[in-house]
């Protein structure tokens, strides 16, 4: 009787906001983690609170934000660069039929390519330095960022590049205002899965050839049998990323989709 | 063509010549080339309403295009008195469907077509205003009727301040009410604007209402095979007596005139 009660009243209208799903998800997480950290009872299995305090300590006096900022920097330029590259090979396939079978075998290729097997290559051809690392990163994301780009070109819309035409709207603005609009959409979808993507393979890059950043850390952790701080170092990067989809990705989205929900 | 040429007393420097002797298409499959026009030769005077009026697949989107300068290839010539190409000036372009760009709002969509200083944009508020879409300026086009994105496409085809407008099948698949309401915001702007317009329908009745002269278009290979004038005063009225008059007589004399016979 009382739980019936409670759950018309209290848990239902709790349950009825997103947001609060949103906090009870994660305090959900926290709990599962702590009662596991109190069951298996050892340092491979740190609890929250002891993370939690390594991450504070790490931060305020340790090195972790020289880290976080070299990885982030990082990601940053190798997300633009693939970004920009993917998104123009993807453009020049989807509108000329020749280079796309020309070019389409390589592209292939470099998909199906291990991404260990590029990273390894990059530091063996240019050595163990920062163009390597960064190349490498972007050389495993264009071809994704090219396919989603190349599907997006091959659905423009091209009555409404004719209405360019016929009004004889210069070259530069035919692109930036009647072709480029058409594929937000898929640049966005490239965007979003680019980051992620892109972030772990970086992690990959550090650890085999790189002395700073978080996947450098990670490694030295490892060897140190550290998993409290290996939990600190992850969870500071996710963090990063959670600010980065809600305070850029998700805004730039909405911006870009406000014709669409109203 | 001499007898054209001789009611067009006074020349002014933008009346219309077309003199194609054909235009070709080539059929890829059966590797022929398909007549769409040949021996076509008609004059627009500056200013004139001209409706052409054939049956469908006559090449009248043939002639629209290779008006506006999208479609080159042709054997023949298109120019003005002055000697110029139509192509050479501002063209407005209405085609069947409204073809807004969704990601723009109303104002956008219209002043997006011009260079955008601050008196075009000026301009384009005018002609929305015009189109009575005043309280939609900043809409986007999904939150519009079907009707009222047709009247943006009006107010986007004159606000480049055309020299000739072309009007293809612009209000098909619209109640009578609409189009009606329609076929006169388009007479209100003509006469402002003083604009060459030609306006390709398979709607007799339109034709009558809005054209100062209707053309008549054969099967392909496409020619005019009848010129009407219509002599009724302006303002006209859609219900009327004297149009209604026109088309029965014109019916009796020319009875598979609307399926391209004489």
């Amino acid at each position: 009787m009382l739980y019936k009660f409670l759950k018309k009243t209290v848990i239902n209208s709790f349950m009825n906001n997103a947001i609060n799903v949103r906090i009870f998800s994660f305090l959900l997480l926290l709990l599962i983690w702590e009662i596991a950290a109190l069951l298996i009872n050892s340092d491979v299995m740190p609890s929250p609170k002891t993370v939690l305090i390594i991450f504070y300590d790490e931060m305020i006096y340790g090195e972790m934000l020289y880290h976080l900022g070299v990885t982030l920097w990082r990601v940053i330029l190798a997300f633009t660069i693939a970004m920009l590259v993917g998104t123009g090979l993807g453009i020049a396939m989807g509108s000329k039929k020749n280079l796309n079978i020309m070019l389409d075998g390589w592209h292939i290729l470099l998909l199906n390519t291990p991404a260990l097997v590029i990273i390894i290559l990059c530091y063996v051809w240019f050595g163990l330095n920062e163009i390597a690392a960064i190349t490498a990163v972007a050389l495993n994301k264009i071809p994704n960022v090219l396919v989603t780009i190349r599907e997006g070109t091959r659905a423009i819309d091209r009555k409404i590049l004719e209405v360019a035409d016929v009004f004889k709207v210069s070259y530069k603005k035919k692109f930036f205002n009647f072709f480029l609009p058409q594929l937000y959409p898929f640049i966005m979808a490239a965007a979003r899965g680019g980051i992620s993507l892109i972030w772990k393979i970086v992690l990959v890059v550090e650890l085999l050839g790189r002395s700073n950043g978080i996947g450098y850390k990670l490694n030295e952790f490892f060897n140190l049998f550290d998993i409290a701080s290996l939990f600190a170092y992850t969870l500071s990067f996710v963090t990063i990323m959670i600010i980065v989809e809600y305070s850029i990705v998700s805004p730039i989205e909405r911006r870009l989709n406000k014709w669409r929900t109203t | 063509m001499e007898n054209n040429l001789n009611k067009s007393i006074i020349k002014k420097p933008h009346d219309l010549f077309i003199d194609i002797i054909s235009k070709r298409y080539e059929d890829k499959n059966q590797n022929t080339y398909n007549n769409a026009i040949k021996d076509m030769q008609f004059i627009v005077p500056q200013g004139e309403f001209c409706c052409l009026v054939g049956p469908s697949g006559c090449g009248k989107t043939t002639l629209l295009n290779m008006l506006s300068g999208l479609d080159k290839k042709l054997e023949g010539i298109i120019k003005y008195q002055d000697g110029t190409f139509p192509n050479e000036w501002p063209i407005g372009y209405m085609f069947q469907e409204p073809r807004l760009m969704p990601w723009l709002t109303v104002k956008q969509n219209v002043s997006i077509v011009t260079n955008q200083t601050s008196e075009e944009l000026s301009h384009s508020e005018d002609l929305i205003n015009e189109m009575d879409l005043t309280k939609y300026m900043n809409a986007f086009p999904s939150q519009l009727s079907g009707g009222m994105q047709r009247r943006v496409a009006i107010a986007r085809a004159f606000v480049n301040k055309p020299k000739i407008l072309l009007l293809d099948e612009p209000f098909i698949s619209l109640d009578m009410t609409v189009a009606n309401l329609l076929r006169k915001m388009l007479i209100k702007l003509w006469e402002n604007q003083k604009t060459t317009i030609i306006f390709v329908t398979h709607d007799l009745r339109e034709a009558i209402f809005l054209g100062d002269r209707i053309l008549f278009l054969s099967k392909g290979p496409s020619k005019v095979i009848h010129d009407l004038r219509i002599d009724i005063d302006r303002p006209r009225e859609i219900e009327d007596d004297q149009m209604e008059k026109i088309r029965t007589n014109l019916m009796k004399t020319h009875p598979e005139i609307l399926s391209g016979k004489i």
